[in-house]
């Protein structure tokens, strides 16, 4: 057996700052804390930009070219592992498209809350004042609507992990916490090496989240 | 003179029908109006509220258009006060999509009281906004949203 690095720490923190900062939003948005609602949609903004910059130069796991297959690779996946085929490391061409799912949702989810009006015109998003009162109420029922698919594709997301865990013993969620996983030593693909350029990417990424987040939430005046 | 009698009144009777449905199309011609035009006017009601808004966040407001949505915004104020916008039956009960709840009809001494005092506020709006101090404007701004949201908490279906 030997134990194979597969989450590194930024992709870690993300994953379990996104479901705390989620809980919060929808927290805040029931009891109309809607200042509190707009810094925690504003940290969403910054983490699901700084994974959209992962997902480009990050390390291997992180990056979309590394889990985003054909329709050939998923139904191969799904039918089952051929024999002698190396273990994967890193999302499976099923498990990629549900965070493409969930990444492209959460977009939509960010997206449209920035543009958003209350009923009231009392609150709205910091980009609100860039559309009409009608697109703006629009965007809030977007808004709305797309947290319920978010929901949705979060319960499927569990379920899955749930499966993973009980139905074909591999420790999901343990990994996502230490970002290692066991593998027999000889039957995984090989990883390319961690680029020494990995912090200066870590800085750029945090950098243009920071940068962006900044712009978007001053309503890009200056 | 029996045969006559009986196509007279089969007649009337048909009359009365043709009234009947008429009057009742009518009716609900007249209602969807009423509640189509009553939510034209709130949303650009809320439009003109959002345009000041938008304005006085920008660090130079352009005070042409502060001062177009002010008026527009005191025309409505006045309209909603004083036409009723919310004639009876024009509730939930019309069958045309409204959120109008019909707790209006039942209190509908507060629900007047609101819709006046939201006009009082935007009269006060445009008086501030004359006198050019521009934080008393959107201290005043904020108020008159306040006036909304009251309503809106009680009077309206909450659609989230």
């Amino acid at each position: 057996m030997v134990k194979v690095k597969i989450w590194d720490l930024p992709i870690r923190i993300f994953h379990w700052l996104l479901p705390l900062l989620l809980g919060f939003s929808w927290y805040s948005a029931e009891t109309r804390a809607m200042d509190w609602h707009r810094y925690s949609g504003y940290a969403v903004l910054g983490l699901l930009i700084f994974r959209l910059c992962w997902g480009l130069w990050g390390s291997h796991s992180a990056r979309f070219a590394s889990f985003i297959k054909g329709p050939a690779s998923v139904l191969a996946y799904v039918r089952g592992p051929k024999p002698l085929a190396p273990a994967i490391v890193g999302h499976n061409p099923l498990g990629g498209w549900s965070v493409a799912a969930l990444l492209l949702v959460l977009t939509v989810q960010v997206g449209s809350g920035l543009f958003a009006v209350d009923v009231d015109g009392l609150e709205s998003g910091p980009l609100s004042r860039l559309v009409s009162f009608d697109a703006g109420r629009s965007l809030a029922d977007i808004h709305e609507v797309s947290f319920n698919i978010l929901l949705a594709l979060v319960a499927v997301h569990l379920v899955a992990i749930l499966w993973y865990e009980f139905a074909r013993k591999e420790r999901l969620v343990m990994a996502m916490l230490h970002g290692h996983k066991q593998l027999d030593s000889d039957s995984h693909s090989s990883l390319p090496p961690t680029p020494s350029s990995l912090p200066v990417r870590l800085l750029a990424a945090l950098g243009l989240s920071a940068v962006m987040v900044y712009l978007i939430s001053s309503g890009f005046r200056f | 003179m029996v045969e006559k009698n009986r196509q007279v009144k089969k007649g009337a009777v048909l009359l009365a029908c043709t009234a009947m449905v008429v009057a009742g199309l009518a009716w609900a011609v007249d209602e969807q109006q009423v509640i189509e035009s009553r939510q034209s006017n709130y949303r650009e009601l809320g439009g003109a509220y959002k345009g000041i808004r938008d304005e006085l966040q920008k660090r130079k407001p352009l005070m042409i258009m502060v001062r177009q949505h002010v008026d527009q915004l005191g025309m409505l104020a006045h309209s909603q006060a004083n036409a009723d916008w919310f004639p009876a039956g024009s509730g939930p009960e019309a069958g045309i999509e409204t959120e109008a709840l019909p707790v209006i009809w039942e209190q509908r001494d507060e629900f007047d009281r609101l819709r006046e005092e939201l006009n009082q506020e935007a009269i006060m709006l445009a008086d501030v906004l004359a006198s050019g101090d521009m934080d008393a404007l959107a201290d005043q701004h904020r108020a008159l949203g306040m006036v909304c949201k009251q309503c809106h908490d009680v009077y309206r279906l909450e659609d989230d």
